[in-house]
C-alpha cells in the first residue's frame, strides 16, 4: 500500500493538474457554449424577441445602415429620450411617478410626430456629466435635458442641437416694489450674486461695457442669497431666468423677474450627429408647436379646425386640400402636427402648463408677432 | 446555617458574605453620578439644557412641520416610478417575500431546535417577543412609513404582510426538521417568485427558477439512488479516488444513478425555463424600479451576489496556480482601488462597449448591480483572506494527510471557522453598501436619497426648505435596515460564540 503511494503521489499531482486544467477549458468551453446560444438564439427567432426586450439595440445598430434612426425608432414603438429628473419646471418626477415637465413634454411632441402615441416614451434620467456619451452610444434617440447650445458641443460632442424651445439666460429679479425696471436702472444698486461664477463675469462685463456702476454682494451658495435679498441687502438678484422665475416663486415677498438678459442660454432637443433625416423629424416636430401658437391651434379646439378653410392650416394639420392630402417628406405621417397638438399641445400651452406656475413670463420666448424670437420657417 | 452572621457583631452591623447591593434609588443615582461634586454639576446642568433645548426643538419640528411632501410622495419614496396601476405586483412580491422568508425563517428554526436536541445543548424555545425585539426598527419604520398613507390600502396591506410572516413562520416550525433542505428550498423559489412578479418571467428569471428547479431534481433523484440503492450499494467513499474508478469502485452503478439525476435535472429545469418563458407574466424588468426597494434590492443583490464571488475571489487569491492568483489579486485590487463613482461611471459609459452587438446592451440598473456586485465582492474578498489567514495552517495539514480533498477541506474545515471570524467586518461591509447604494444618483437611478431631491424640486414644493422634511425621513428609512442588520449580526456572533470560544 505504501509503495503504491509513493509511486503514485507524482503521478497523482501531474494528473490532478491535468484535471484542473481540463476543468478550466471545460468551463470556457461552456461559457463560450452560453454565449454562442445566445448569438444562436437571436438570429434564428426574430420573430419571437418582442421590441421591448434585447432587440431592441441590436435594431439600432442596423438601424446606422439600413433605415437610420427614424426606422429604429418605429419598429421599436417608442422613443428613449433622455431627460433632467430633478430640475423644478423642466425636466421633474410628480407624485404619481411620471416624468413632467416642459423638456419631457418635447420628447411627448416627437413621440406623437413618430408613433402617433405621446406616451410611448421612455424615459432615461441623465446626469450633466452623462449625457452627451450617452447620447453618443446610441442608447437614447434624443436629448431634452436643458442642454445649451454651444459651438464647442456642437463640434466636440458629436452633438446636432435642434429648434431652441427655450431662450434662457442671465436675468435679474426685483422686489416687487422696486423702482428698477431694466439694467439701465441699476446704477449704484446693489446686486446679489454666487461667487467665482460666470453669472459674475458676465454682470462685470456688461455692466462694464455700457458704464453702469454696482455693487455686487458675493454669496457662496443660493441658500445663503436668498434670505439677504429677502431682506433687503440687495436690490437685485442675478442668474438664469429660469432659476430666478422657480425661486421668487417660493419666496413670501412680492418679486419681479426684469425682462433683460444678458448672456445667451438657448436650450433645446439634441440628437446625435449624422443621421440627418432623424435631426430634421426631431426639428421639424418641435417646431410644430410653434406654428401651432403662431395659428392660434391648442389642444383643445383643434376640433374647430377641421373645416377650416385656411389652405395653410389644411396643409399643416394633414387636412385634405381639394380631396388630397400633402405629404410633407419628411418620414413623418401627414398628420403629425394634429397628433403633436391634440396630445400634447402647442409651445404656448406647453409653456403655461410648466413654466408659467414658476412665474416664468414668456420674454423673449414669446411668437416673433409678439416680439419674440420663436420663428418657426412655414410647414409647405 | 446562617449566612452573614458573625458572632459578637450586631446582626444588622454585620459584613454581609454576599456583595453588597449596588441597585440605588433614581434619586441617589442621579445624585452620586450626576451631581457628585461642583464641575459635574455644572456639566450635567449644561448638558441638561442642552438637551432639553435640542428635544423642543425636534419636538417643534415635528409637530409644525408640513408634511404633505411625504404623504403626497409616499409611493415616490417608496418604489419611485414604478406604473401606479400596477402597484398590485409591488404588494404580491412583497407577500410572497414576507411570507417565504417567514417559512424559511420557521424551517430554519426548527432545524436547529432539532440540532440542539440532540447534540443535548440547551433548546432555544421560541417566542414571538423576542422576534419582534430582533426586528422592532424594521417593524416600527414600517409602520411609520405606512402612517403617511392617505387611503386605507396601505395599512390593510402593512397587516396582511405582517400576517402572512407570522402564517409562514409557524408553518415552518412545524416542518419536519427531515424537510429541512426541501422547506428552505420551497422558501428560496418563493422569494424567487416574488421577484419574476416584478420583474416578468422572461429572459433571466425563467433561467434561475429553471436551474433551480433543475438542482432540486438532480439532488432529489440522487437521493432516491442512493437510499433504494440503485448507485452505489455502499455508502459512497468520497475522496479523490473516486475519479480512479479503475481501481477498484463499483463505478457503473454509481455513474448510472450520477448520470440518470443529471438527466433528469436537466429535464426539469429546461421544461421549467421553457415553459414560464412561453408564459410570460409580462412584467416589468427592472428598469422602472425606484426608491426604497430599488435601494434595498440592489442592496441584497450586491451581499447575495457578492459574498460568493468574494469568497472564490479570497481563496483564489490563496492558490498556487499563478494564473489563478494573478486574475483574482488584479480584480481585487483594481476593484478596491477605485471609488465606486468611478465604477459606476464605468458601468454607465465603458460597459455597453463591452458587451456584444447581438446580446443587446442591458439597462443601467443591470449594468450598476454588476458593478456593485463586483465592488462589494472585491471588498468582501478581502475580509474573508483575513479570516481565512487566521486557520491555523496545522489544521489544513492534518486534514491533508487525512485524505481530504482540497474542497472539502476548505468548506468543512477552513471556511466555517475563517467566516466565523469575520462576521463583523462583513456585516460593516453589508451596512456600508447600503448606505454606498445612495450614489447609484449620480448614473440617473431614483434610488432613495434622489427621491427627497426629486420631490422637492416638484413646482408645489419648490424651494420651501422641504428637505429638512424628507431628508429626516429618508435617514431613518437607512437606519431602521443598518441597525437591524447590525443587531442581527451581533446575535449570530453571540450564537457562534464569537470572542468566546
Amino acid at each position: 500500500m505504501g509503495r503504491i503511494y509513493l509511486e503514485g503521489k507524482p503521478y497523482m499531482n501531474k494528473n490532478s493538474k491535468l484535471l484542473r486544467l481540463l476543468a478550466v477549458i471545460f468551463t470556457i468551453v461552456l461559457v463560450a457554449a452560453a454565449c454562442g446560444d445566445d448569438d444562436g438564439d437571436e438570429e434564428t427567432e426574430p420573430a419571437e424577441t418582442t421590441p421591448t426586450e434585447t432587440a431592441a439595440p441590436a435594431e439600432d445598430d442596423t438601424a446606422e445602415d439600413e433605415g437610420g434612426r427614424l426606422a429604429a425608432v418605429i419598429a421599436r414603438g417608442s422613443l428613449n429620450c433622455g431627460v433632467n429628473q430633478t430640475l423644478p419646471g423642466f425636466g421633474n418626477v410628480d407624485a404619481n411617478g411620471n416624468n413632467v415637465g416642459f423638456d419631457i413634454d418635447f420628447c411627448r411632441v416627437v413621440a406623437a410626430a413618430v408613433l402617433g402615441n405621446a406616451d410611448a416614451v421612455n424615459y432615461t434620467p441623465l446626469d450633466a456629466a452623462q449625457r452627451f456619451p450617452t447620447l453618443q452610444s446610441g442608447e437614447i434617440d434624443l436629448l431634452v435635458r436643458n442642454t445649451t447650445w454651444t459651438a464647442s458641443r456642437d463640434g466636440n460632442e458629436q452633438a446636432n442641437f435642434m429648434f431652441t424651445t427655450f431662450f434662457d439666460g442671465q436675468g435679474f429679479m426685483v422686489h416687487g416694489d422696486s423702482e428698477i425696471n431694466s439694467i439701465s436702472d441699476m446704477s449704484g444698486a446693489s446686486i446679489c450674486v454666487l461667487q467665482g461664477t460666470t453669472t459674475l463675469l458676465n454682470l462685470n462685463s456688461v455692466f462694464g461695457d455700457m458704464g453702469i456702476g454696482f455693487t455686487p454682494v458675493e454669496f457662496q451658495s443660493n441658500d445663503e442669497l436668498q434670505p439677504a435679498f429677502t431682506s433687503g441687502q440687495c436690490e437685485v438678484w442675478t442668474t438664469d431666468a429660469s432659476g430666478l422665475a422657480a425661486f421668487s416663486s417660493t419666496l413670501d415677498i412680492p418679486t419681479r423677474v426684469l425682462g433683460d438678459i444678458i448672456s445667451k442660454e438657448p436650450l433645446g432637443p439634441v440628437v446625435p450627429d449624422g443621421d440627418t433625416e432623424w435631426a430634421q423629424v426631431v426639428n421639424w416636430a418641435t417646431m410644430a408647436t410653434v406654428q401651432a401658437e403662431e395659428y392660434g391651434i391648442t389642444s383643445s379646439n383643434i376640433g374647430s379646425f377641421d373645416d377650416t378653410d385656411n389652405s395653410n392650416i389644411r396643409r399643416f394639420l394633414g387636412l385634405p386640400i381639394e380631396g388630397e392630402i400633402a405629404e410633407v417628406g419628411l418620414g413623418l405621417p401627414a398628420d403629425f402636427a394634429s397628433n403633436i397638438i391634440s396630445q400634447v399641445g402647442n409651445y404656448g400651452e406647453i409653456y403655461e402648463r410648466h413654466l408659467a406656475p414658476l412665474g416664468l413670463e414668456r420674454g423673449v420666448n414669446a411668437l416673433w408677432t409678439d416680439g419674440g424670437l420663436m420663428y418657426v420657417p412655414p410647414f409647405r | 446555617m446562617e449566612i452573614g452572621h458573625h458572632p459578637g457583631i450586631p446582626y444588622h452591623e454585620a459584613p454581609s458574605d454576599l456583595p453588597p447591593d449596588h441597585r440605588l434609588s433614581p434619586g441617589e443615582w442621579v445624585r452620586q453620578n450626576l451631581f457628585n461634586n461642583w464641575y459635574n454639576s455644572l456639566i450635567s446642568v449644561v448638558m441638561g439644557l442642552g438637551l432639553a433645548f435640542a428635544l423642543v426643538q425636534t419636538l417643534d419640528w415635528a409637530l409644525t412641520s408640513d408634511f404633505l411632501i411625504i404623504r403626497r410622495n409616499l409611493a415616490l419614496f417608496m418604489v419611485g416610478q414604478f406604473p401606479r396601476d400596477e402597484l398590485w405586483r409591488v404588494w404580491a412580491s412583497l407577500y410572497l417575500l414576507v411570507g417565504a422568508s417567514g417559512f424559511g425563517s420557521g424551517v430554519l428554526f426548527r432545524s436547529e431546535q432539532a440540532d440542539a436536541e440532540e447534540k443535548g445543548l440547551p433548546v432555544e424555545t421560541h417566542s414571538w417577543s423576542e422576534m419582534l425585539r430582533r426586528f422592532w426598527a424594521i417593524v416600527a419604520i414600517s409602520i411609520f412609513f405606512v402612517s403617511f398613507a392617505r387611503t386605507l390600502l396601505p395599512y390593510l396591506g402593512l397587516v396582511v404582510g405582517f400576517g402572512l410572516f407570522v402564517v409562514g413562520r409557524e408553518l415552518g416550525r412545524r416542518l419536519s426538521p427531515a424537510l429541512r433542505t426541501r422547506g428552505l428550498f420551497l422558501s428560496g423559489l418563493a422569494g424567487l417568485a416574488s421577484l419574476l412578479v416584478l420583474a416578468g418571467t422572461g429572459g433571466l428569471g425563467a433561467l434561475a427558477v429553471g436551474g433551480l428547479l433543475g438542482v432540486w431534481t438532480l439532488s432529489e433523484v440522487r437521493n432516491y439512488a442512493e437510499q433504494h440503492g440503485v448507485g452505489s450499494g455502499q455508502p459512497v467513499p468520497v475522496s479523490r479516488r473516486v475519479w480512479r474508478w479503475h481501481i477498484r469502485y463499483p463505478f457503473k452503478r454509481r455513474v448510472g444513478a450520477r448520470l440518470a439525476s443529471w438527466v433528469a435535472g436537466v429535464v426539469v429545469g429546461v421544461i421549467a425555463w421553457f415553459v414560464l418563458r412561453t408564459v410570460d407574466l409580462s412584467g416589468f424588468g427592472w428598469d422602472d424600479w425606484g426608491g426604497l426597494h430599488l435601494t434595498l434590492f440592489v442592496t441584497v443583490v450586491g451581499i447575495s451576489a457578492g459574498f460568493p464571488v468574494g469568497v472564490l475571489l479570497a481563496l483564489g487569491r490563496q492558490s498556487k496556480l499563478q494564473v489563478v492568483k494573478g486574475i483574482c489579486v488584479v480584480f481585487i485590487e483594481f476593484s478596491r482601488g477605485v471609488p465606486l463613482i468611478s465604477l459606476l461611471l464605468f458601468s454607465s459609459f465603458m460597459l455597453p462597449l463591452l458587451f456584444p452587438i447581438t446580446f443587446g446592451i442591458p439597462g443601467p440598473l443591470t449594468r450598476a448591480m454588476i458593478v456593485v456586485t463586483a465592488f462589494s465582492a472585491a471588498y468582501i474578498a478581502e475580509i474573508v483572506r483575513g479570516g481565512l489567514q487566521a486557520v491555523p495552517r496545522g489544521q489544513i495539514e492534518a486534514a491533508q494527510a487525512g485524505g481530504m480533498s482540497v474542497a472539502r477541506i476548505q468548506r468543512l474545515i477552513v471556511l466555517p471557522q475563517a467566516l466565523r471570524a469575520v462576521i463583523p467586518a462583513l456585516v460593516g461591509q453589508f451596512i456600508s453598501l447600503l448606505k454606498d447604494t445612495s450614489l447609484l444618483s449620480i448614473i440617473g437611478l431614483l434610488e432613495f436619497l434622489q427621491t427627497s431631491d426629486v420631490a422637492n424640486a416638484q413646482t408645489e414644493f419648490l424651494g420651501q426648505g422641504l428637505v429638512a422634511v424628507t431628508y429626516p425621513f429618508v435617514a431613518l428609512g437607512y437606519w431602521a435596515f443598518a441597525y437591524t442588520m447590525s443587531k442581527e449580526s451581533r446575535r449570530v456572533e453571540e450564537r457562534l460564540g464569537v470572542g468566546v470560544r
